[in-house]
């Protein structure tokens, strides 16, 4: 068996491996872990949100937040001032979720770069005032509490396994999308939207698509995090929250699935465990994020890949693999971070289809593809 | 609202947007020419408040304490833009990353070394007292701020408008590739405006703190009352950043007055306004 | 493992999401995970504080630390044979982070007790926590909503050390009819705790014939008070009922001297307004004269109070505010109901019916006990700023109430009929003359 064919192999048992350990984990850890497994997975839904803007459509945004508020207060207000039972309630806060991000995707379709940025900011900021303010409504500063879990989920653990097949099935549907049509235009408007227009592209109308779909996405953690707690709050929905959420997803990697969870997972890690010993962990926080960006601007995954998982599969002779690697977090790293900012002029491909970075790591390291 | 109020009100008004005029200035200028969104602006600001704070501590000197703290932020401003922004620069994420990561540090430690309480500085005796204009008795302290913030827009026009640097500044600012072909250092110029953004930021946090005061969280509130101002104005606009915060100061200060539970929403009205119908601020340029 | 790879094709998709919901399912109904229980009745007594001593409430959660720590170095951690160890978690100001270091407090340091937090909505989500986990004990020395103690109080979470935001408030309603005020302007925050001020004022005032002409409200974070003093008429009110928190504090204060209207216009401000954490950063005389409504002053004349107030500063360099007042009396608190059950806090029941029926003789607030619905009975002083010989800015009294309580001079049952105090809701045409 050449040594070319046992790493996708390799890869297949690392993910059925990861499975077994977060399918088994609250009979491996204690229960405050376990929540803080709860907590990665939320939040890394929020960040992995994000990701599907930033990443995949070269959009950042810094109000994505304000969608944990309408969806979150939505679910909270329907059940303990509305009485409407949990599904129903979730439903409906979803549906709000949405119909907010197209109203307020309505608004950025003519946004570009800073500009859009701005403007988001702007938006979530506004959720938030709503959410102190509003005081018959969202309670005001003291938020809401008493927002129920679902009957069979009342237990810390049983909890989480909720979380995690729910974060499941919404990241592989982010995986679907970003493969579609859909999302191959999205990473197209990151690159060159000037040419797509042109093109026959309505650049506006998959703009606003991608946005309302972030959205949604983002409004499902929302509702996770108002059962999690059983509270819902303006400081969930404060422009702290939006920036944290690009962080992780920066953090990780952006462009990069796994890179959501990696980052919430880290910032999670350091607010709560790190807390309790260090009293300056948000200085700690702020060097990670510095250090990141300028010397992983990858993220952690990307970094993984380049400066430990290459290597290794070069070391262990799978040359063609770990050209291929690198040659997807090279141009995935560029496309997003590459650019001005003000639409994306960089004229780099994207992660192209199979076929393209063999064929690249053929022409660029010729002695490497001999070895198979 | 009496004619006393209106006239109170009005010079309120002109006090807050001379303050959001000193920090959004240096906002706006690191926009137009780097097109970079300085999130730390808040920082540089609360840090120039702190760091007036221990000169007036240690020399009792509120004179003093003013260019000092300005001009230990314009320099913490270079070394940040020489050190760690000019290894990014080009890349939008990763600036905004950047500035946000240095604002938790900045924020942090600033909680380490001055504590949580919140605290306003001393206005030097001379500048305390109170005085009549405009038919209405107005605290002295607060004119002065009005004729600083004049000043420092008289300053920023004079630099941009008649010197050499200054015309260096506005060729990067209209076009980058332009101004590098004709043999400007650029570089030189960035590190120049990042300074001046900062010690302008600085310099506004000890004017702020006197009549305002400082705390933990300072930063995030003076910070998002620029943006506003700066999307209103325009990005890179001086004469923006002008009416911007003429603008957001005096709406800030009717809102309360007049419709006190929108205030808040009043505020980003106008922020809301400008992006629908103007995406490029009052004064900005398209695209 | 970066998922930009191209190898996951339609069906390893979906054998992916079937294996993680089969995995689950399978592991999930192997039943509940091991998972080690709370404290024990004997040995080490786990508490957990949740102090802010980060964010814009900073200050102040520093203070509950310190206040909480003074009383245990004083007078020592070991109670009826039980050694009290204390674990502080962070909480920020922020209700959610509460939940999570609550939570972490429990589960991973296997706390049976809490204490704290600071603010309303942080002690509402806390309050969320204990309804639901009544094995654990809350003591809540700080957080003051009125509620808490009255129609939504939670019957573990109990206000050791802790007070109302009203009950001070009250008093001065009448204080100020009794002064001869008849318009008033209140000035409060915008929020549960300023309603809830301006309401114990408003109430009691109106209640005298009084009238309140205006009421305004500044949103926690106001930097700049002028464009509401600016509203304030000298020659169309007799006195201004203020209310301000936190960081507001010190802008209210400059801005009422600045804007000429300290000494024109009489003014009666509620306790944080004129708070020593506030105090200790002015410089300058503005506070000097001032008065306020509190249940804490440092100037006392009490053993209780000055022994706090100089060990306080011997340890820290500082003058205390009421938070760290408050967390010491939460430690005299819990000593006294510890030395109560001898050490046995193993009845659950009996332990909190013990805590909820403490009473102090004496503490740094003053006496100081509960009534049957959990709300803290004591004293409350009308305080005045004065500059002491040390150069210090303290709050002196000038009268003191006694037995105050959180229905002032209401009857319960009618009292707690009405809702809570809220921007709609304050006292004015009740009771009914």
């Amino acid at each position: 068996m050449s040594a070319s064919s046992w790493a996708p192999r390799a890869r297949w048992i690392a993910l059925g491996a990861a499975v077994v350990l977060l399918a088994a984990l609250p009979y491996l850890v204690a229960s405050f872990t376990v929540n803080l497994a709860t907590q990665a997975l939320i939040f890394g839904l929020f960040a992995l949100s994000i990701n599907v803007l930033a990443g995949y459509g070269g959009m950042i945004t810094l109000g994505q937040a304000g969608f944990i508020g309408v969806a979150g207060y939505g679910v909270a207000i329907l059940t303990t001032q509305q009485g409407w039972p949990l599904g129903a309630a979730i439903v409906g806060a979803l549906a709000l979720c949405v119909a907010a991000a197209a109203f307020f995707g309505l608004l950025l379709v003519r946004a570009r770069g800073t500009y859009f940025v701005m403007i988001t900011l702007a938006e979530g900021m506004v959720v938030w005032g709503i959410a102190q303010r509003w005081q018959e409504l969202t309670g005001g500063e003291n938020g809401i509490t008493g927002v129920p879990k679902p009957s069979f989920a009342q237990e810390y653990w049983q909890y989480y396994y909720v979380a995690l097949v729910v974060v499941a099935v919404c990241t592989l549907l982010i995986a679907r999308l970003v493969r579609s049509p859909l999302g191959l235009s999205l990473k197209g408007i990151r690159e060159a939207e000037d040419r797509l227009a042109p093109l026959g592209y309505d650049v506006a109308r998959h703009k606003l698509a991608a946005f309302t779909i972030s959205g949604f996405f983002a409004g499902v953690a929302g509702v996770l995090l108002a059962m999690y707690n059983s509270f819902i709050g303006p400081s969930d929905v404060f422009f702290l929250t939006s920036a944290e959420g690009l962080l992780m997803s920066i953090l990780g990697g952006v462009g990069t699935l796994t890179g959501a969870f990696v980052g919430a997972g880290v910032v999670i890690f350091i607010e709560n465990d790190v807390s309790s010993w260090l009293a300056r962990w948000q200085t700690l926080l702020g060097v990670v994020f510095v250090l990141v960006v300028l010397f992983a601007p990858d993220g952690l995954v990307g970094a993984w890949a380049r400066y430990v998982w290459a290597p290794l599969l070069r070391r262990l002779g799978a040359g063609a693999e770990a050209a291929a690697v690198e040659a997807a977090t090279s141009t995935a790293s560029a496309a997003v971070v590459g650019g001005d900012g003000d639409g994306g002029r960089a004229a780099v491909t994207a992660p192209a289809a199979p076929a393209a970075p063999a064929a690249s790591a053929t022409a660029s390291r010729p002695e490497e593809a001999r070895s198979s | 609202m009496s004619l006393h109020e209106f006239g109170l009100q009005l010079m309120n008004g002109l006090t807050f947007a001379a303050l959001l005029f000193l920090v959004s200035s240096g906002f706006t200028l690191i926009f137009g020419l780097m097109r970079i969104v300085n999130l730390a602006q808040g920082s540089l600001y609360l840090l120039g408040g702190y760091i007036g704070l221990s000169v007036i501590r240690s020399t009792g000197s509120f004179w003093l304490a003013l260019p000092a703290a300005a001009l230990a932020v314009g320099a913490l401003g270079l070394i940040v833009e020489r050190g760690l922004l000019r290894r990014v620069r080009g890349r939008p994420m990763s600036e905004i990353l950047l500035t946000v990561g240095l604002s938790f540090i900045a924020a942090d430690l600033a909680l380490a070394v001055w504590g949580g309480d919140p605290i306003t500085l001393d206005v030097p005796a001379a500048i305390d007292g109170r005085t009549e204009i405009l038919g209405v008795t107005y605290p002295v302290y607060r004119l002065c701020v009005v004729a600083l913030g004049l000043a420092v827009a008289g300053g920023l026009w004079a630099l941009l408008e008649r010197t050499r640097i200054g015309a260096m500044v506005r060729a990067g600012v209209d076009d980058r590739e332009m101004a590098e072909a004709l043999g400007i250092n650029v570089k030189a110029v960035f590190t120049g405006v990042f300074a001046l953004g900062a010690l302008l930021a600085g310099l506004a946090g000890v004017v702020g703190g006197a009549y305002l005061s400082l705390f933990p969280g300072a930063d995030t509130q003076i910070l998002t009352y620029a943006l506003v101002v700066v999307v209103v104005g325009g990005m890179g606009s001086l004469r923006g950043a002008v009416l911007g915060a003429l603008l957001v100061g005096l709406i800030y200060v009717f809102g309360q007055a007049l419709v006190p539970n929108l205030a808040y929403f009043v505020l980003f009205a106008p922020m809301a306004l400008v992006l629908i119908l103007r995406p490029q601020g009052l004064f900005g340029r398209a695209g | 493992m970066s998922s930009t790879s191209p190898r996951l094709t339609r069906r390893a998709t979906t054998r992916l999401v079937l294996g993680v919901v089969l995995a689950t399912a399978a592991i999930a109904g192997c039943g509940a995970p091991n998972d080690s229980g709370g404290g024990d009745a004997k040995g080490d007594l786990q508490v957990g504080t949740l102090f802010p001593t980060s964010g814009t409430v900073a200050a102040a959660g520093t203070d509950m630390l310190r206040g909480w720590r003074l009383w245990f170095k004083l007078n020592g951690s070991e109670v009826a044979g039980r050694k009290i160890v204390a674990k502080q978690e962070d909480t920020a100001g922020d209700p959610t982070v509460t939940l999570t270091k609550a939570r972490k407090l429990v589960q991973q340091d296997q706390s049976k007790l809490l204490v704290g937090p600071l603010l309303a909505n942080e002690a509402y989500a806390l309050a969320g926590y204990l309804k639901q986990n009544k094995e654990i004990v809350g003591l809540n020395p700080v957080g003051s909503s009125d509620d808490l103690s009255q129609r939504k109080s939670v019957t573990n979470y109990v206000k050791a050390g802790g007070w109302v935001s009203s009950a001070p408030t009250h008093p001065a309603g009448e204080w100020a009819a009794d002064k001869g005020w008849k318009r008033v302007i209140t000035l409060c925050s915008d929020y549960a705790f300023g309603y809830e001020n301006c309401g114990g004022f408003t109430n009691t005032f109106t209640d005298r014939g009084g009238k309140v002409v205006k009421q305004l409200y500044a949103p926690i974070g106001t930097s700049d008070y002028s464009s509401y003093l600016s509203q304030i008429d000298p020659d169309k009110v007799d006195g201004v009922f203020v209310q301000s928190v936190g960081a507001d504090s010190p802008n209210f204060i400059k801005a009422w001297s600045d804007l000429g209207l300290k000494g024109k216009v009489p003014l009666i401000a509620n306790e944080t307004t004129f708070e020593q954490s506030t105090l200790r950063g002015i410089k300058n005389n503005d506070p000097v004269g001032l008065e306020s409504f509190g249940h804490f002053a440092e100037g006392r004349d009490s053993r209780a109070t000055q022994k706090f107030v100089s060990e306080f500063k011997k340890e820290y360099g500082a003058l205390p505010s009421y938070y760290a007042c408050a967390t010491y009396t939460a430690g005299q608190w819990l000593t006294a109901a510890l030395k109560q059950v001898k050490g046995d806090t193993s009845d659950q029941q009996t332990f909190l019916s013990t805590l909820r029926g403490i009473k102090l003789g004496d503490s740094c607030f003053g006496p100081l006990s509960l009534d049957r619905y959990g709300g803290p009975v004591g004293n409350v002083y009308l305080r005045k700023v004065v500059r002491n010989e040390q150069g210090e800015l303290v709050n002196q009294v000038e009268r003191e109430y006694r037995n105050v309580s959180q229905f002032w001079k209401y009857n319960p049952q009618q009292f707690l009929a009405q809702p809570v105090y809220s921007r709609k809701y304050q006292g004015v045409d009740w009771p009914s003359r």
